[in-house]
């Protein structure tokens, strides 16, 4: 005896061993199914003829397979396309980043513009000094306590710094554009003082 | 009965064409194909739903889940602008083969 449900759950079992996916497309080629059987029925085909008919009609589920799985590769080769252009773009936006930063941070010394240096004067606190600062080719001297700041305009810098007694540490730290700065250096103790020159290009920090 | 590589190139303009009339599904569409052709425009069923499936992929077409009179689950197919556009130039290019063809058929009898 013919049984319809069971015929079209052995379908089904075939349809998903051939590696047809469910919910979609199966559900839908089911609800297909079914139709095309209800319709050769109502034209008067028994159901045992309707579902043989309406099988052959579908396909053969390798059949199915195979369209479905071309399908899926055009999807898998648009979906790496995607990506590779996703990945492209970004490697060019990082590129292009990467050199916007490079320019704006060497941008005095691409542009050779006069820029801006901060000179630190550092050590024991109160400790006197006096100094030369010479920016590009004026000099001017100098003379306080430490600690003190000083920030000029300029295409080069040198700066030499004397503490004016024996005794406490002085110390130095030169900055270019709040980016490229000389190591700070200190003075030994007995030493008399500390310097330090930078230009657009290159920076150093001594003692003496 | 109508070859295999033409009904495979028929399938996209024709389904847009239905479409274009409003939305349907899957059996509803090879039935009409098939009464439309007199019987001659036969599709494997199941050649149909890839079909479709593409076409939606490449954003020609939409679909939403409803139900039939009977409660039956059945996935609606719509166009969308894309495929409006496609099936415009489907009928551009079908027309002008069909108008060479007829040019050519007609100079044989003359």
């Amino acid at each position: 005896m013919f049984d319809l449900a069971q015929s079209i759950a052995e379908w089904r079992r075939q349809m998903l061993a051939a590696g047809v996916k469910t919910p979609v497309p199966l559900e839908e080629l089911e609800g297909h199914l079914r139709e095309e059987i209800e319709r050769q029925m109502r034209a008067g085909m028994d159901a045992a003829f309707a579902f043989d008919a309406a099988v052959r009609q579908i396909g053969e589920p390798p059949f199915i397979k195979t369209e479905f799985t071309k399908l899926q590769r055009q999807a898998n080769i648009k979906t790496m396309r995607k990506m590779l252009v996703g990945v492209a773009a970004l490697a060019v936006v990082f590129a292009v980043g990467l050199a916007g930063l490079f320019v704006w941070a060497q941008w005095p010394v691409l542009a050779r513009q006069p820029t801006r240096f901060t000179i630190a004067v550092s050590g024991q606190s109160g400790l006197p000094f006096t100094g030369v600062i010479k920016v590009d080719a004026s000099a001017m001297s100098v003379s306080g306590v430490a600690p003190t700041n000083y920030v000029v305009i300029g295409r080069a810098v040198d700066c030499r710094f004397q503490k004016q007694q024996a005794d406490g540490v002085l110390g130095v730290c030169l900055r270019m554009n709040y980016l490229n700065g000389t190591d700070s250096v200190t003075s030994s103790k007995s030493g008399r003082g500390v310097g330090a020159s930078m230009s657009l290009h290159n920076g150093s920090c001594y003692s003496f | 009965m109508i070859r295999k590589e033409l009904v495979a190139a028929s399938a996209e303009p024709l389904i847009l064409s239905l479409l274009a009339k409003g939305e349907s599904y899957g059996y509803a569409i090879i039935q009409e194909v098939k009464a439309r052709s007199g019987g001659k425009l036969q599709w494997t069923d199941g050649m149909l739903y890839p079909v479709l499936h593409r076409m939606e992929q490449r954003g020609l077409l939409k679909s939403r889940w409803g139900q039939s009179e009977t409660g039956r689950k059945r996935k609606y197919y719509s166009l969308k602008k894309d495929g409006k556009t496609a099936m415009a130039k489907h009928h551009e290019q079908w027309s002008l083969i069909h108008s060479v063809l007829a040019g050519l058929q007609k100079e044989q009898y003359v």
